[in-house]
């Protein structure tokens, strides 16, 4: 119990980022561009900013070069959206889908002001976030009516299979394999062998726990804290036992 | 009721090709006419192993689409006249298979055969789905050491889910063929042990085949391991896993070290 806790922690995060929207023709754009980077060079340091061309039309290569120049020029691109998917290569930043945008007063670049300020459209941001993650969750699951029955699972889930189960529990009738994943939004229960990875609680649920014959796990999950096989205990391996969340940790205690 | 066998597994090189050709050989001397097809297009080894390779005229692509009859590609052994094998061919790449002409290979062999059985590539790749997918029952080729394990497991999962008796609901039966098991090196824990594939993999065990130079021998020579010397103790493993095949009640016999207690003693203080 005392044990210093060495886990890594994942979590979903949401930041407000910054989309650019070149308009055409990009020539003229870029001026403009270049004139308010004249008035407040910093205006981009250490902000992170997504190209959005949804308007543009672009082929590839005008993207790539879009995206070299704006590098030029300084600007930090974290990800590009409005394109074709199929783009995602080395040379592009990361392809992003599903952005939401929020109410901007005035694009900032084209006010020009001096270090802007982004607290405002930070907290509408967040206050979207918030609102989402309360009401509509159904935006991430793409499962608006979903039943929390549990998932029974009769056969061992083997090396390469995944089980998702985004709200309810899974039983596993059998062993989890490793290699395997098991994905729940409740808890889980395994009769047999845990090998593999398994992922409780996965949209959040802290309450959620796992259970097992055995402990031979690669990795356990409840409420996105995560635990790897290097730090579960000796006297608990191989065990039948019952995982679940204690102050951000999980603590693993013997069925028998 | 003809039986269609895959022997497959994930990783290469644990011996598939050796255990088809040693378990079709083993059938066939069993009196059971038997049909060994090779799946492993752009490879081909199959014929090798059988010692037919300068006899390969057609193959299973040319019976797939339609070029060839079943008879003309059928190679008849030399040894067993109720052994017969369809070899791969090794010029066309392993895309020129279809779905459909599988299905028509299959269905005419099914008319003339007891036994089928399939040398499958190995991984995960269409080749290796298509020779599983009208299987009705999977010999899962594992070596004692953790990827060949975790490999098969894979497979296991596809034997489940990618097959065509596994998509009618049906379940496949499957089994574990352990091969180049090294008793000694199992208990100095230098291999994974036969309890411990077992535990993982949980399906039956249909035999146990210990590392031996017979089997390279055989196939060196062209002649797959039952049909080369009957008495080794390969050709014996392959033997008693053919008639647990048929259904037949034999005792497993797991390789031990005979090298005596006090080796066994020291070395599992080594390790």
């Amino acid at each position: 119990m005392t044990q210093p806790s060495t886990h890594i922690r994942f979590r979903g995060r949401s930041f407000p980022v910054l989309a650019l929207e070149p308009d055409a023709p990009i020539a003229g754009w870029f001026e403009r561009l270049d004139a308010c980077l004249e008035h407040s060079p910093a205006f981009f340091s250490r902000k992170a900013i997504v190209i959005d061309v949804t308007k543009l039309g672009l082929d590839r290569d005008t993207v790539g070069e879009l995206v070299e120049q704006l590098s030029g020029r300084g600007v930090r691109i974290m990800g590009l959206t409005g394109v074709d998917p199929s783009w995602a290569c080395d040379d592009l930043p990361p392809i992003l889908t599903n952005g939401r945008s929020i109410a901007a007063e005035e694009a900032p670049v084209e006010g020009g002001e001096d270090a802007p300020s982004l607290t405002e459209s930070e907290r509408a941001a967040f206050d979207e976030i918030a609102q989402a993650l309360a009401g509509g969750a159904e935006e991430q699951t793409h499962e608006p009516e979903r039943s929390a029955a549990p998932l029974i699972v009769d056969t061992a889930v083997r090396s390469g299979q995944s089980i998702f189960h985004p709200n309810g529990d899974v039983i596993v009738i059998g062993s989890v394999s490793s290699g395997a994943d098991i994905v729940a939004g409740g808890s889980v229960h395994v009769y047999g062998t845990v090998r593999g990875r398994i992922m409780a609680g996965a949209y959040g649920d802290s309450r959620a726990r796992i259970f097992c014959r055995r402990l031979e796990a690669e990795l356990l999950a409840v409420g996105g804290f995560y635990m790897t096989a290097d730090e579960i205990r000796d006297d608990v391996r191989g065990r039948a036992v019952h995982a679940r969340l204690e102050d951000e940790t999980i603590k693993i205690t013997k069925l028998d | 009721m003809p039986k269609i066998l895959v022997v497959t597994s994930g990783k290469g090189g644990v011996g598939k090709t050796t255990s088809t050709a040693a378990l079709g050989a083993a059938l066939a001397q069993s009196n059971q006419k038997v049909a060994v097809v090779d799946f492993d297009v752009g490879l081909r080894n199959l014929d090798l192993v059988m010692g037919a390779e300068r006899r390969v005229v057609y193959d299973l692509i040319n019976v797939a689409q339609g070029d060839a009859k079943l008879h003309q590609a059928l190679i008849r052994d030399k040894r067993l006249d109720n052994l017969y094998l369809l070899p791969a061919s090794q010029t066309r790449d392993k895309d020129a298979l279809t779905e459909e002409g599988v299905r028509r290979v299959i269905d005419e062999l099914r008319e003339r055969f007891d036994w089928i059985v399939c040398d499958s590539p190995a991984g995960i790749e269409r080749g290796a789905t298509l020779a599983m997918r009208f299987a009705d029952v999977a010999v899962v080729v594992a070596n004692p050491e953790v990827s060949s394990v975790r490999d098969s497991d894979r497979i296991i999962g596809l034997l489940d889910a990618k097959t065509e008796i596994a998509e009618k609901g049906g379940r496949m039966e499957k089994h574990l063929l352990l091969t180049r098991y090294d008793a000694g090196r199992a208990a100095r824990g230098e291999m994974l042990n036969v309890d411990d594939v077992l535990e993982i993999l949980s399906i039956p065990l249909l035999g146990i085949i210990p590392e031996s130079e017979d089997v390279l021998r055989a196939s060196n020579v062209g002649s797959p391991v039952t049909l080369h010397n009957g008495a080794s103790a390969p050709s014996r493993a392959y033997a008693d896993a053919a008639r647990r095949l048929c259904g037949a009640e034999v005792p497993m016999d797991i390789p031990s070290d005979k090298k005596g207690l006090l080796v066994r003693l020291f070395g599992r203080r080594a390790a």
